[in-house]
């Protein structure tokens, strides 16, 4: 059988982009665990800023090789941000905090949302000369 | 040493969600159901996570390594944008709701499976 070393570089790629964004993920917890929602908050706000980035700017402007973007977007990114523990903070605190469960949700939902649209922009600044939108 | 289980788990988790994104581009190129999916399949695992309080290194490296690296809320904000921007006002609207709605279900669902299996 031949092997795919393309492939297998892909895949290469995701999985140590993914332990890297897991473990900044999990140090990012261990330092705003003073409030229960503070690190899923802050991952999550903070990568939606960088993976757009990375789509329109990194990707389209800078035209890095396709491993880098890979593994920086689909790896580091995609496992940096967390849906599953947004999904069960709200889950397990919406009825003793009811109040702050649900700012958390809106600041991950609205707050993600601003931040994507910043990256967005940010890649658009870096590729000077070409409309905003 | 626990954090070479956090790095494991994500690392494994990640693979597996970029094998389902390559499987769902192959059969839904247009729309980002791979990503609906990994996300509510995610939210399952973690609630019955949850449900059945795991603890320690298990915790470490099945809900903040493999349920953490697999699950992605950046993809969903930015799936989110770019199917605002593309004007595909539907799909947006189900996509961001049924996320939403879809994971938030699922993970009540995992909470109940959890617990009924420890009691």
């Amino acid at each position: 059988m031949k092997v795919d070393w393309y492939r297998i570089g892909q895949f290469s790629s995701v999985f140590i982009g993914g332990m890297i964004g897991g473990v900044a993920r999990y140090e990012v917890g261990n330092w705003l665990s003073a409030n229960t929602f503070a690190g899923t908050t802050f991952v999550n706000v903070v990568g939606c800023f960088f993976l757009t980035v990375t789509i329109y700017g990194l990707d389209l402007v800078i035209d890095l090789p396709e491993w880098i973007i890979l593994g920086f977007g689909t790896g580091v990114i995609g496992a940096f941000t967390t849906f599953s523990t947004f999904a069960l903070l709200f889950a397990q605190n919406i009825q003793q905090q009811p109040i702050e469960t649900l700012w958390f949700l809106a600041i991950n939902l609205i707050g993600g949302f601003i931040t994507a649209i910043l990256g967005y922009l940010t890649a658009r600044l870096m590729d000077r000369g070409k409309k905003i939108w | 040493m626990v954090i070479v289980w956090v790095a494991l788990g994500a690392g494994i988790g990640a693979i597996v969600r970029y094998l389902i994104t390559i499987i769902g581009k192959h059969y839904w190129p247009k729309l980002p159901l791979a990503t609906l999916i990994i996300n509510v399949v995610g939210a399952v695992i973690a609630g019955f996570l949850g449900g059945i309080q795991i603890s320690g290194t298990g915790s470490l490296f099945l809900l903040t390594g493999i349920c953490g690296g697999f699950t992605t809320f950046s993809t969903f904000t930015t799936d989110t944008f770019v199917l605002l921007r593309n004007r595909r006002w539907l799909t947006v609207c189900a996509y961001y709701f049924g996320t939403i709605g879809l994971g938030f279900l699922a993970v009540y669902l995992g909470l109940w499976l959890g617990q009924l299996m420890v009691s």
